[in-house]
């Protein structure tokens, strides 16, 4: 494997930090498709939220989307609107996808990284916000509104409901018509309900259907049958005694034995 | 074992062995066997390590018999001694009579290792030096006189010493009338101790003399009179005296049974191992192994055990026999009624030889007697009980500091001295020995004092160890404490009420004196009229102290200890625990509070009809178990800054740059709904859905409380306190569980969330009201809980451990006992849980708390093949339910093994001294020292600044600064206070997220302000980068390293506003 091609960019958190950290751009990242225009960022310390990140890359070209993740592999493109519902924030060192609009602004941002300069996440008009007052302003944002949950709950609900509703329409409409090649999908429904699918069921099924194998065998009918299950019986009586010997072994290590 | 191994053809003999051998494993006996072979294998002393003793001993004896005769000197005058100091403390000075030094006749060696019944680990080894018949004189039986002479006899030590060995003195079973000669070898044998035993030739002494009841110590000699005087029986001094004649025959005896008997032999050593662990053997008035010894010899003629009989069932028969006898009253060993009876007058327990001319339990006092009775009927359970009886019995230690409840500690042992109770009589007899004189008077009057409140006394006598043989024997007051132990019986031993006889029996009179002016007439509901006593005290501490008081009134009115020199160590450790609010001292009292709160609210949830679905059930959360260190006390009216309105209730918030208000929690309710097919089967619907049903709740409930919905759950204020709601439906889990595979397939994966909600809305109610049955159960439970958690939050793993397992860890303590009772008092119950953590094998035993003895044999042995055969997979704790078998839901968060490891090391710190300051401390026993803790360990520490930490209130330093003397009346029932809002949590997880693979974090969650960080080993290695490399800097040849300073100022700008410095103590991180 070639050794992978990193870029770099140093960002400080502001004016007085002195340390900072190294971000690490990657053009080429797992799953790469061709026709997005997309860079991976790691090594993005926890304390660098996404407006910052937007600031800091904005300048390059238009930014579609930023995407914060934990693993490496690309986050599902399912955006999460709500208010009151956000997803979970990623915590800790993090790394993110930022899908520009073209191959010239990625570029742009690849270059744009050199180490000896220096890039700021607090700036004049957006201050970092970390620490304590960060988390007085989680605590005060995590104080909802119960009026206005209620109606974004209302809305999701019709809409969820909705689909639903949908979703069964079609497929009772599709219920005991045969597709192309001739096959009647099993519902659980009507008169002739089917087991539905789960693993749990399945397992029971294949469990049944061994048994019943097992008790059409007969296991005594020819010698080499008596002779292999004779043998069989052997060892497994030197298994056990091995392991009752292990047994012991381990209490008188671990001095069970000694009472004082 | 390779293929071929397996199924090569077997040999016959390899054959019959396998099967022989199959069930070792399976049935419970073979096991049992396996365990004794291999314990007696561990005490057993080996032939190699005889010979080399033996070799010791021979060259010991030809230094002694090679002595001179010194010639005769008054025995009073010790200018013959030399350099040595007379081994024995005079009371009285004076003495007539003559020594002779000559050498001795014989030497023998005697005891446990002549009959090779010793104990490995405790190996004395007995010689007896025969004192010629030309030393004695007549009338040598009166006055002390023999055994002054014994102890002068001991100028040989001079000798030996001069043939540079180590000697010393020291008392044989702390009887201090019989000083030894203790040689202590180097080298090979440093564990060996030789003790020189003195003993006169056959026919010095008539054996008549020394009958039971016969005086032979001179009331006018030992106070120092003139003339006669009167003849008090001398009891113990006669027994002392028959000892030493009797010593070679009883030997003989026990030579001779043991002789074609080796389970005997191996029985002895088991019960000595069993005595050793239990402290029974040890002290003044003890039951040593030589009783146990004849003991079995007795049972042996009697019948009870046969020369065909194994180990295990001599033993079981010896604690049978033990637990279902009563020597303190029928006397055994001789069959002669009359003979027994003469006994019973003089001693408090007799088992006597067959002539009945000897009581071996001649020094044995009741209360001793009473323990090992005691110690005997638990021994006997267990080994008719199921699971690990032999580690019950034999492997694990019961010291005097773990098995009592409470513990009365007389410090200052000198003022026994100036105490009357010691009777005259009993001084004379005693050789004027006041601390052992008193200590069967004392436990008389606990005894008589407490009655059915406790289930067992015992004392600690004390120990006074070696002394030099150049310095005087050590004074009997420079010891460490007197201790006396209760074990409580719960149901009884806090009534406040101590009912006596009705007023016009006969033993009212002496029911009034026994409690002096306490006792008073009392008219019951019942019409009755009774002398009755009530110990003053209205609420819940004070019933906790009434076995004090009683203490403390019975010591003073009829030992006349002072109370000045007495100390409880019982109840001073739940200092620790106690809150910085006075009237609130103990949690107890919060939590009452928040209970009836608690169930009012759920009143008022019960009757709402206007929900679309019904309630099932309601279950409440950690307060109500009572199990939390500091239960938040009510909100108050006069606190509130910084509010914000939304939705018309007010909350307060916290706002940076000004004080941080108390930390509070609310008080979590878990309230589940019925299922129904309305149910969206959709983890974010259902989620909102949930979030509709705190909005529609907290309307309805509007009119009764102030309320605050939330999307997880709506908060209700109550009295002061805030009940966090939330509704739960019972398929939850099963909906975030599920899960379609690519071809359609319904599957079931546990993931991380749907883990932790089961565990939220399925198994914390369940162990909610286990756990307050246990509380129910046993009324010290919840505070021992509180202890332990706070001990282990002060050792800064907070957040290491959950609430949970340290509950269950508890209450494993609680249920599984043995080899003590359960704990009765918080103390006695923290104590055992130290020494639990720090011996507990975790790795190779699952811990299984059975609650309510659900689970059966075969059922503990599934749990146990099930965690064998999964060992890797589960966490370094493993703690199973009857609900959890297969999993320890509560331990896979932590601890990590090294946190376990570190956890244990504390533990054993901690209870070192713990017991050291039981033992030897004064008046304050000074626990809260306990919890102060070195920062040396850790690499870099984080200071806090203490006004931003909400919990500053609760650590030590703020509760002796200053006292918060708030008033609960005026509770605030309309403003949302700030909740679980705690920076220092929030840092320590977010510094948790971020640098888990570099470093661990410390903190203490009681109001510590200080963060310390270890690094992880290894962590400043340079490894290959990688996309996932993160924290780093990248060198020129292509690896990564983390750098300090960047890690530090990481730690900065996270907790900023709340970081008040860092100092970085080693500098481990160099590689």
């Amino acid at each position: 494997m070639s050794k992978i091609e990193v870029f770099q960019m140093k960002i400080v958190a502001d004016k007085s930090c002195t340390t900072g950290h190294t971000l690490f751009l990657h053009d080429n990242y797992p799953n790469k498709k061709d026709d997005e225009y997309c860079i991976l960022v790691t090594n993005i310390p926890p304390y660098c939220d996404e407006h910052c990140l937007h600031r800091l890359f904005e300048g390059c070209g238009k930014i579609l989307s930023l995407k914060f993740t934990k693993q490496a592999r690309k986050p599902k493109t399912t955006e999460n609107t709500s208010k009151f519902f956000p997803s979970a924030p990623v915590e800790g060192f993090k790394m993110a996808y930022i899908t520009y609009d073209c191959t010239e602004a990625v570029e742009k941002a690849l270059k744009k990284s050199k180490l000896d300069e220096i890039h700021y996440l607090s700036s004049e008009s957006t201050k970092l916000i970390t620490g304590l007052r960060k988390w007085c302003l989680d605590y005060v944002r995590n104080q909802p509104d119960p009026v206005k949950m209620q109606m974004e709950i209302d809305e999701y609900m019709a809409e969820f409901d909705a689909k639903v509703k949908k979703e069964q329409e079609v497929e009772l409409a599709n219920e005991g018509i045969p597709d192309e090649e001739g096959w009647v999908k099993v519902t659980t429904r009507g008169r002739n309900p089917g087991v539905s699918r789960t693993e749990a069921n399945q397992t029971r099924i294949r469990r049944k259907e061994k048994q019943k194998r097992k008790e059409k065998e007969m296991l005594s009918i020819y010698k080499y049958q008596v002779r292999e299950s004779k043998r069989e019986q052997i060892a497994n009586l030197r298994k056990k005694f091995e392991e009752d010997k292990l047994k012991i072994k381990n209490l008188k290590e671990s001095r069970k034995f000694r009472p004082f | 074992l390779s293929y071929s191994d397996l199924y090569k053809p077997p040999s016959n003999d390899e054959i019959i062995h396998l099967r022989g051998t199959e069930n070792m494993f399976s049935s419970n006996s073979n096991l049992v066997k396996l365990q004794f072979k291999e314990t007696l294998n561990e005490i057993s002393i080996t032939k190699k390590q005889r010979s080399i003793i033996d070799d010791y001993l021979h060259s010991v004896h030809d230094v002694i018999m090679k002595i001179p005769s010194k010639g005769q000197a008054l025995l009073q005058d010790h200018s013959c001694l030399g350099d040595i100091k007379f081994p024995m403390v005079e009371n009285p000075r004076t003495v007539k009579g003559n020594m002779i030094f000559l050498p001795p006749v014989e030497i023998k060696v005697v005891g446990s290792y002549q009959l090779n019944t010793g104990i490995k680990q405790h190996l004395d080894v007995d010689l007896l030096l025969i004192m010629p018949k030309e030393c004695m004189q007549e009338k040598d039986h009166l006055n002390q006189r023999y055994l002054r002479k014994r102890a002068a006899y001991l100028y040989v030590a001079s000798y030996l010493h001069a043939n540079d060995y180590d000697v010393k003195f020291g008392y044989f079973h702390q009887e201090t009338l019989k000083p030894i000669l203790v040689v202590t070898p180097t080298g090979k044998l440093e564990k060996v101790v030789i003790r020189l035993h003195v003993c006169p030739e056959a026919g010095s002494l008539k054996v008549g003399r020394f009958a039971p009841g016969k005086s032979n110590v001179r009331f006018n000699w030992f106070y120092g009179k003139q003339g006669e005087g009167n003849f008090p029986s001398t009891p113990h001094y006669n027994h002392l005296v028959l000892m030493d004649l009797y010593m070679e025959s009883n030997l003989q005896t026990l030579h001779n049974t043991s002789k074609d008997f080796p389970e005997f032999k191996n029985s002895i050593k088991l019960i000595k191992t069993w005595l050793y662990q239990r402290e029974l053997n040890q002290g003044c008035g003890s039951f040593s192994g030589f009783i146990a010894s004849m003991l079995l010899h007795y049972l042996l003629n009697i019948g009870k055990i046969n020369k065909v009989m194994s180990c295990l069932q001599i033993v079981k028969n010896f604690f049978q026999f033990l637990a279902t006898s009563d020597w303190k009253v029928q006397g055994i060993g001789c069959s002669d009624e009359q003979v027994l009876k003469d006994f019973h007058e003089n001693y408090e327990v007799v088992f006597t030889d067959e002539n009945g001319k000897l009581n071996f339990c001649g020094s044995l006092t009741a209360i001793f007697y009473d323990q090992v009775r005691h110690e005997a009927k638990i021994s006997l359970s267990a080994l008719s009980a199921s699971g690990n009886a032999f580690d019950v019995i034999f492997l694990s230690p019961a010291p005097f500091t773990r098995k009592y409840d409470y513990i009365i500690n007389v410090y200052k042992p000198k003022l026994l001295k100036q105490s009357s109770a010691a009777n005259e009589h009993r001084l004379v007899d005693m050789g004027g020995y006041y601390i052992g004189a008193l200590t069967s008077t004392i436990a008389d009057i606990l005894i008589r004092g407490f009655g059915h409140r406790v289930e067992l006394c015992g004392v600690c006598t004390p120990s006074y160890g070696l002394w030099n043989i150049g310095e005087k024997p050590p004074n009997w007051y420079q010891v460490s404490n007197h201790l006396s132990g209760l074990i409580l019986n719960e149901d009884h031993a806090f009534n406040p009420l101590q009912l006596g006889p009705s007023a016009d029996s006969i033993e009212a009179k002496s029911f009034r004196e026994f409690w002096g002016n306490l006792s008073d007439l009392r008219r019951f509901k019942d019409g009755s009229i009774c002398e009755s006593v009530v110990f003053g005290s209205d609420d819940l501490v004070g019933l906790r102290e009434i076995p004090i008081q009683i203490a403390k009134h019975i010591l003073f009115k009829h030992c006349d200890i002072p109370l000045s020199a007495l100390s409880f160590s019982t109840n001073q450790i739940e200092e620790i625990i106690s809150l910085p609010w006075k009237q609130l001292s103990s949690g107890n009292y919060v939590v009452s509070m928040a209970i009836r709160s608690y169930n009012e609210i759920c009143h008022k949830i019960r009757e709402l009809h206007s929900l679309p679905l019904s309630i099932t059930s309601i279950q409440g959360g950690p307060i109500l178990r009572n199990t939390e260190v500091y239960p938040t006390p009510p909100f108050q009216t006069t606190r509130i800054e910084n509010t914000i309105e939304i939705a018309g209730v007010k909350r307060e918030i916290p706002v940076p740059g000004q004080p941080c208000a108390p930390f509070r929690k609310p008080i979590e309710i878990v309230c589940h709904l019925e299922g129904s097919g309305a149910w969206p089967q959709e983890a974010g619907a259902l989620r909102r859905l949930k979030a509709a049903f705190h909005v529609s709740m907290c309307e309805a409930l509007k009119s009764s409380f102030t309320c605050v919905a939330c999307q997880d759950h709506f908060d209700v204020i109550k009295d002061g306190f805030v009940f966090r709601i939330s509704v739960a439906y019972h398929r939850e889990v099963a909906v975030m569980q599920t899960q379609r595979t690519d071809d359609g397939m319904i599957k079931m994966v546990n993931t991380a969330e749907s883990i932790e909600l089961e565990k939220r809305i399925l198994k914390l109610p369940q162990l909610a009201s286990a756990l307050h049955g246990l509380h129910q159960r046993f009324g010290s439970y919840g505070r021992c809980c509180r202890v332990t958690k706070r001990w282990i939050n002060s050792m800064m793993l907070s957040g290491q451990l959950r609430d949970e397992a340290v509950d269950l860890l508890c209450a494993f303590i609680y249920l599984s006992p043995q080899p003590y009772l359960p704990p009765g008092s918080s103390q006695v119950g923290f104590l055992r849980f130290l020494h639990f953590i720090s011996t507990f094998d975790f790795n190779s035993t699952p811990l299984v708390v059975d609650f309510n003895n659900e689970l059966t044999e075969s059922d503990m042995n599934d749990v146990h093949d099930n965690f064998n055969s999964n060992r890797s997979t589960l966490p370094p704790i493993c703690i199973f339910t009857s609900k959890d078998r297969l999993q320890s839901p509560w331990t896979t968060s932590g601890p990590s093994k090294i946190i376990l490891r570190r956890m244990k090391d504390l533990a054993r710190i901690t209870l070192r001294s713990i017991e050291t300051k039981i033992k030897d401390a004064g008046k304050d026993m000074g626990f809260k020292n306990i919890l102060s803790h070195s920062l040396s360990a850790y690499d870099v520490i984080i200071r806090l600044k203490s006004e931003w930490l909400p919990r500053r209130y609760e650590s030590e330093e703020y509760k002796q600064s200053k006292r918060n003397t708030a008033d609960y009346r005026n509770v605030c029932n309309d403003c949302l206070p700030v909740l679980n809002f705690d920076p220092l949590r929030q840092y320590f997880d977010d510094l948790k997220n971020s640098f888990h693979e570099l470093a661990i974090f410390f903190y203490d969650c009681n109001g510590g302000s200080v963060i310390g960080v270890l690094w992880k080993p290894n962590a400043f290695k340079p490894k290959p980068f990688q996309l996932l490399s993160s924290c780093c800097v990248l060198q020129p040849d292509g690896k990564v390293v983390p750098e300090v300073s960047m890690i530090l100022e990481d730690f900065k700008i996270m907790g900023q506003g709340l970081v008040d410095s860092i100092t970085l103590n080693s500098d481990k991180w160099k590689i």
